[in-house]
């Protein structure tokens, strides 16, 4: 399956606009979003995911263009986790199971088939937890058990690592780069972190001022970095992140 | 003191004030819940009209009301084919009438006063129209409850229109207020005030029933 979008164009008023003409994702692959603060990161991930509208060109899944006016059928075949996860009323295995339990899913199967994920992330300790009583690193997991839970085949992260401290940032990047290595999901990374997009993913884009500026290989950027923002990221200042 | 109010009376008419005022306030939350929620997520000029209305009408005169249901409900009304005035039904309209703006305007506060980010994490599983509501609202539990608990509040203790609309007939349309009232015209301030103590009772009682529903989510 490809996620790609054409001529893709997003305008926040005369202050900022999202200008991507190409992008595209397959399952099995990880493309990792780097850019610095208000580069338009999230907002591409808002996007491409159907949580923004209206825009201009096309976003489609498999040739199948995102309807605007029914997003949803495109919005299950994405897992979000984001920057801030929602921390919904009730249990930590209820907020996992709350992806199916929003598409309709029998309770009973939604919270056994949570539960089962819960202890695939080595949290299911904190099941029966209260969602607002976890710390961040925690919930972060919950989050992504949440998007995990729904089998998408796209999984899109927004800055996962953005809350943690360097332990839990090694321990959060495996657990992705174990993900990706499945090959089920087609994952989208956004970080601001030029060291773990290297490591997670094999292909880069850098955006800036809501362009994209160039996308390649790590090895890539770093060999030819097209502008200095990317020279930023991915140069000699890669070593010392 | 009236035929009905030996104990078993009081019983009586207080579990008819109960029984009116608990379906008054369930029709206002069917109808004002989904209104409330409609409201609360448009941001547009049309929007912001109704919700002020909403907001005014939770000082709507109940008096006024009761004119209007029994305007409505009278033989020659628009609505007197229905043959409702002075039955425990027309009290039922015009209590749900009073309830309504209250559930609207409270629940729509509620949800407005939720992050917005929630709103698009909720669309981001997948949630479709009906599931996204329900998500939502169980989000603003605190303030839907304070809607259903202000609703019912309008209700139980409205008098002016359930007198007008209901005639305050015995063993059909007497409710705890009007029961007061009566009582209080006849001098019976003994009974007036027994009928007040059950009428704060049961208010009490219901509102405690649902502080203790809202901080066991």
């Amino acid at each position: 399956m490809i996620l790609a979008t054409e001529n893709l164009r997003w305008s926040y008023g005369a202050a900022f606009t999202l200008d991507v003409p190409r992008l595209a994702l397959a399952t099995g692959e990880t493309l990792a979003i780097v850019g610095p603060n208000g580069a338009g990161k999230s907002t591409l991930l808002r996007l491409l995911a159907g949580l923004l509208a209206p825009f201009e060109g096309t976003v489609a899944l498999d040739g199948v263009p995102l309807d605007a006016r029914n997003p949803v059928p495109h919005r299950r075949r994405i897992g979000f986790v984001f920057a801030r996860p929602a921390r919904f009323r009730g249990t930590a295995l209820e907020n996992a199971a709350a992806g199916l339990i929003a598409r309709g899913r029998p309770r009973a199967g939604s919270l056994a088939t949570a539960a089962a994920l819960l202890e695939r992330l080595g949290i299911s300790r904190l099941a029966s937890a209260r969602a607002s009583t976890l710390s961040d690193g925690e919930f972060q997991r919950v989050a992504l058990a949440r998007a995990l839970a729904t089998a998408p085949d796209f999984l899109f992260l927004d800055e996962p690592f953005a809350r943690f401290d360097p332990p839990a940032r090694a321990e959060w990047a495996a657990e992705i780069a174990r993900l990706a290595g499945e090959g089920r999901h087609g994952v989208l990374l956004v970080t601001q972190e030029p060291a773990e997009a290297s490591r997670l993913a094999g292909r880069i884009a850098v955006l800036d001022r809501g362009r994209i500026v160039q996308e390649g290989s790590s090895e890539e950027l770093r060999a030819r970095p097209a502008t200095p923002v990317v020279a930023q990221f991915f140069g000699p200042v890669l070593g010392a992140r | 003191m009236t035929p009905e109010g030996g104990s078993l009376g009081i019983a009586a008419v207080a579990a008819r004030s109960l029984l009116l005022s608990a379906t008054s306030t369930a029709l206002a939350l069917s109808a004002g819940l989904p209104a409330g929620m409609f409201l609360a997520q448009r941001r547009g000029k049309i929007a912001s009209v109704l919700l002020a209305f909403a907001n005014a009408g939770m000082a709507l005169p109940p008096v006024l009301v009761g004119l209007l249901v029994a305007l409505s409900l009278w033989r020659a009304g628009p609505l007197g084919f229905l043959e409702w005035m002075y039955t425990p039904a027309a009290i039922v309209v015009a209590q749900t009438l009073l309830a309504l703006p209250v559930v609207v305007a409270l629940s729509a506060s509620a949800i407005r006063s939720l992050d917005p980010e929630l709103t698009v994490q909720i669309d981001s599983l997948g949630a479709g129209r009906g599931r996204r509501m329900a998500m939502l609202l169980r989000e603003a539990m605190p303030g839907v409850f304070a809607a259903a608990l202000a609703g019912f509040g309008a209700t139980i203790s409205e008098v002016g229109s359930v007198m007008m609309v209901g005639g305050n007939i015995e063993g059909e349309t007497r409710v705890l207020t009007t029961a007061i009232l009566q009582e209080t015209r006849m001098g019976n301030f003994h009974a007036a005030l027994g009928l007040g103590a059950v009428l704060l009772g049961l208010s009490l009682v219901i509102a405690g029933l649902f502080t203790r529903f809202q901080s066991s989510r």
